[in-house]
């Protein structure tokens, strides 16, 4: 947690926060998508600001890491 | 002289030895300063000249040296030579205690005989002690109606008890005095002395100086320092008040003052913060170095990306939420001052400079020391308090390099540091796997590591970054949740191997749970503990369920101090109702003055309508809201139930 | 150079702007004016931002100082040599000195406004921001979401009276 710039996991949170809402305006059998897309972000906050400044970026990492856990669990 | 007490007098210092032994030196030190152009400031520079005479003197700061002037005059003069140059002069050794001054210019301290080390690992202690105790409830009671010296009771009129307080004082002369709520109680006892014509001599010379009451920010709280008055020619120890007392005992308060060149007087009621900083001053002091009295000089100026990268805490490695079988928690021992120490970390090296950084150098020592005491404290229990002490001065010194008025500070050296310390938990997070080591969590300066060759890691570890490590084993351990499912930092429970259980961050240790809640969490805790690995504690689930029932039914009957909830005042307005705020008002209305930072209990006797009691006036609490907390204090603890328990190389998933 | 901060309101070169306005309407000046980027722009911050983290997004080049005490503030501005100034007010930077002292950075601001644009941004203003605010060519509150309203225009000398109803 820094002094002046906000932590990049309180953005992510954000972001997460955000896709999580955005799930609300899709049709029901997507929702449960961005309810896991969220979770997925978050997966990876505590360790991701090491190296990342831009929660965004962040976030994204996150998913795609957990993307390619998943697809080699079920080739 | 072993100096046990320092008073500032008109034109010098009275320095007090142990048994009432008194010195005075006369001293009227000079401040400093520096014009970056002279020429501009003649005309203020010859009324300087000749009001008070100017001595063309080298100004050495940590950074350079520089030509200056000295002159003796008050710190009025100070502040207008501010104003009269812009604020362009900057001035040094302005806010110095001058015996502190006095005593490191000479290479002496306070607690100590000449000559000796500062650091040395025992030193002589030896002092005629006393304990003196006000029954009546401090706070709330402005009438002292029985007292107690070194544990004797005495009653009697208030004439009376003073008498014989004095008397005994008189007769035992002591150096060190040991007072619950001292700085609370001691006004009243001098005025009234003084009213009642006793000669209450706890105070050497009847005077006493006044420490202030403050209520200042401290790492992200409000903290309360109450007023004091302070005597002359003893040491009077507010043991109820006193941090550095609480925590580290006499020897710690001694130790403090050893360090800092200020009478143990001080040391026992200044913060960690405060007297890292008497440290750094001392030492500066003793090697030459001029004391800044503002900070002038700002960070570099930096692309906002850079600070982005900067601006971080220490590295964490999430837990996954759940229960493991035999894990290791890996400890470095005083990681950032390390870092400080072995970095050569300073304000004029940390841009690259070469040299032996002042921040370094000064904290070397102290490390060097609190590795010892560490290591004789487990033999001997006597170095507990030293230990302490240092461990707190370290602990305190990382986060002072970022404190905004902090004399040597330097957030680009705050920065380094923590950028280090990321690194050091990375390389040893990877250190640990190549050991075949499965990282469960790390916060900072911790790693929790479970299979592989732990014994190698470490080793390996301790080797490569040059700071030792301390391991703590658990049988299990269990990693709680935040609110949004990933794993918390630092919330977690578990059995170490010597059968003890471990808690951290949960409602049992958290400052403002009453003690019912508390003891009831506790209670979950004693059943968990007969669990010998996480596969064993499901079968604990049922008793835990009845603990719970137990407690619920219990809370009619609770005793009112049980229900009493501790907080810390952050302000004493609030723009909503609140408990807090009710809680404050009350005791505003029982005449007690409440300052933010200042601890204040309270019971709730009705939620909804958010409406508290202090402590002395509750009689009734509100079921339904402490339930409520008896509700959270269990499901902060029952996830652990609910998930799958896999074999421990795996841990737990939900 | 010269920014359209809002209808009917343009800052320039030479001018010192002391502006009160809501966060969001102030972040605009980052997020709506790609041009900036031309320009040599530091941002001063004081202990902790509320606008910094969200003032850049990737592609922000902007430099950044901070002031953690008055004396520090002092130093940065007397230094800066940047086309545009943006300092972000920080009441604590103030306790110790006073109005004294917010007195003298705000000469100094306006010293460094004759070459550059410098803002002074609060989004509620105290009397350590009335203070340094004297000094400024113009004084302008940006309202939430409607019509920005100019509350005075002080082209004349720093020295002149203003009577400033916020503070």
């Amino acid at each position: 947690m820094g002094r002046s710039i906000g932590s990049v996991r309180q953005g992510v949170n954000e972001i997460a926060r955000r896709w999580e809402r955005a799930g609300r305006a899709l049709r029901k059998e997507d929702q449960t998508y961005a309810a896991r897309l969220a979770a997925m972000a978050r997966a990876h906050t505590g360790e991701g600001f090491y190296a990342f400044d831009d929660p965004l970026e962040a976030a994204v990492f996150s998913v795609f890491i957990e993307l390619l856990k998943e697809h080699d669990v079920d080739p | 002289m072993w100096i046990l007490d320092a008073a500032a007098e008109r034109g010098g210092i009275r320095f007090w030895g142990r048994g009432g032994e008194s010195k005075r030196v006369a001293y009227t030190p000079p401040f400093l300063f520096t014009l970056e152009d002279p020429h501009l400031h003649r005309d203020m520079l010859d009324g300087l000249e000749d009001r008070f005479g100017l001595a063309p003197c080298r100004v050495r700061t940590i950074f350079s040296e520089e030509e200056g002037y000295a002159i003796t005059a008050s710190r009025k003069v100070a502040g207008l030579i501010e104003e009269q140059s812009g604020y362009s002069a900057k001035i040094y050794n302005l806010d110095l205690r001058p015996e502190q001054r006095f005593l490191a210019g000479k290479g002496l301290t306070t607690c100590a005989f000449p000559g000796e080390d500062r650091f040395a690992t025992s030193f002589d202690r030896s002092l005629a002690m006393m304990e003196i105790g006000v029954a009546d409830p401090p706070y709330r009671s402005r009438v002292v109606s029985r007292m107690a010296v070194d544990g004797k009771t005495i009653t009697g009129s208030l004439p009376e008890m003073l008498q014989e307080l004095a008397t005994t004082i008189d007769d035992r002369n002591p150096d060190l005095i040991l007072f619950p709520h001292a700085d609370y109680w001691m006004p009243l006892l001098v005025s009234s002395a003084e009213e009642l014509e006793i000669l209450l001599r706890i105070s050497r010379t009847g005077r006493y100086s006044r420490l202030s009451a403050r209520s200042y920010w401290s790492y992200g709280r409000m903290v309360h320092r109450e007023g004091a008055l302070i005597p002359e020619g003893r040491c009077l120890i507010d043991s109820s008040r006193s941090f550095t007392y609480r925590e580290s005992g006499i020897a710690g308060v001694l130790l403090a003052s050893r360090m800092t060149g200020l009478a143990p007087n001080l040391t026992a009621r200044l913060t960690p913060g405060t007297l890292i900083s008497a440290y750094e001053n001392y030492e500066a002091i003793l090697r030459g170095i001029a004391v800044p009295f503002r900070k002038w000089d700002p960070e570099e100026t930096r692309p906002i990306a850079r600070l982005r990268e900067a601006d971080k805490g220490g590295m964490i490695f999430q837990p996954h939420p759940g229960v493991y079988d035999d894990v290791v928690q890996v400890d470095f021992t005083s990681m950032y001052p390390s870092i400080i120490v072995g970095q050569n970390l300073s304000p004029e090296t940390v841009a690259g400079g070469g040299g032996g950084g002042f921040l370094a150098s000064v904290l070397a020592p102290v490390l060097g020391l609190r590795l010892k005491t560490k290591t004789l404290k487990k033999e001997d229990g006597r170095y507990a308090g030293m230990d302490s002490l240092l461990k707190w001065m370290l602990v305190t010194s990382f986060g002072y390099t970022g404190y905004r008025n902090a004399k040597f500070g330097s957030i680009a050296v705050h920065e380094a540091i923590t950028r280090q310390s990321r690194e050091i938990l990375i390389a040893a997070k990877e250190c640990a796997e190549e050991c075949g080591c499965r990282v469960l969590h790390g916060i900072v300066d911790s790693l929790w590591v479970a299979g592989g060759d732990i014994p190698r890691f470490v080793r390996e570890t301790e080797a490569a970054t040059g700071i030792a490590t301390e391991s703590e084993e658990y049988r299990w351990i269990a990693f709680l949740p935040m609110a949004d499912g990933t794993g918390a930092y630092n919330r977690y429970f578990g059995r170490l191997t010597d059968g003890a259980m471990k808690i951290r961050g949960v409602a049992a240790r958290r400052g403002d749970t009453p003690p019912y809640v508390r003891s009831f969490q506790e209670g979950i805790f004693s059943l968990l503990e007969q669990a010998e690995c996480a596969a064993e504690l499901d079968d604990r689930a049922g008793d835990v369920q009845e603990l719970f029932s137990e407690a619920v039914s219990g809370l009619s009957s609770a005793a009112i101090a049980d229900l009493v909830i501790t907080r810390r005042v952050s302000r004493t307005e609030y723009r909503h109702r609140c408990i807090e705020g009710s809680a404050i008002r009350a005791y505003g209305m029982a005449g007690v003055a409440v300052e933010a930072g200042m601890e204040i209990g309270y019971v709730v006797r009705d939620g909804k309508r958010l409406i508290a009691d202090p402590p002395w006036e509750a009689t009734t609490a509100d079921p339904a809201y402490y339930r409520v907390l008896l509700e959270r204090a269990y499901e902060e603890v029952m996830p652990i139930f609910s998930w799958e328990i896999s074999p421990s190389s795996k841990g737990g998933s939900s | 150079m010269e920014i359209r901060l809002a209808p009917y309101i343009t800052l320039g070169t030479g001018t010192f702007a002391a502006i009160v306005a809501p966060e969001g309407e102030m972040l605009r000046l980052f997020t709506d004016h790609p041009e900036l980027k031309r320009y040599l722009f530091l941002y001063i911050s004081g202990n902790g931002s509320r606008l910094l983290t969200r003032a850049g997004d990737r592609s922000a080049t902007f430099d950044v100082r901070r002031a953690f005490t008055e004396h520090q503030l002092l130093t940065i501005l007397r230094e800066a040599g940047h086309t545009i100034v943006f300092i972000e007010h920080d009441p604590t930077l103030f306790e110790s000195g006073g109005r004294s002292m917010a007195a003298a950075i705000g000469k100094v601001i306006a010293e460094v406004s004759t070459g550059s644009l410098v803002i002074l941004y609060t989004p509620a203003p105290d009397r350590f921001f009335g203070e340094m605010a004297t000094y400024a060519d113009r004084i302008i509150t940006l309202a939430p979401e409607t019509a920005p309203v100019q509350k005075q225009s002080i082209r004349a000398k720093r020295a002149g009276q203003a009577t400033l109803e916020a503070f």
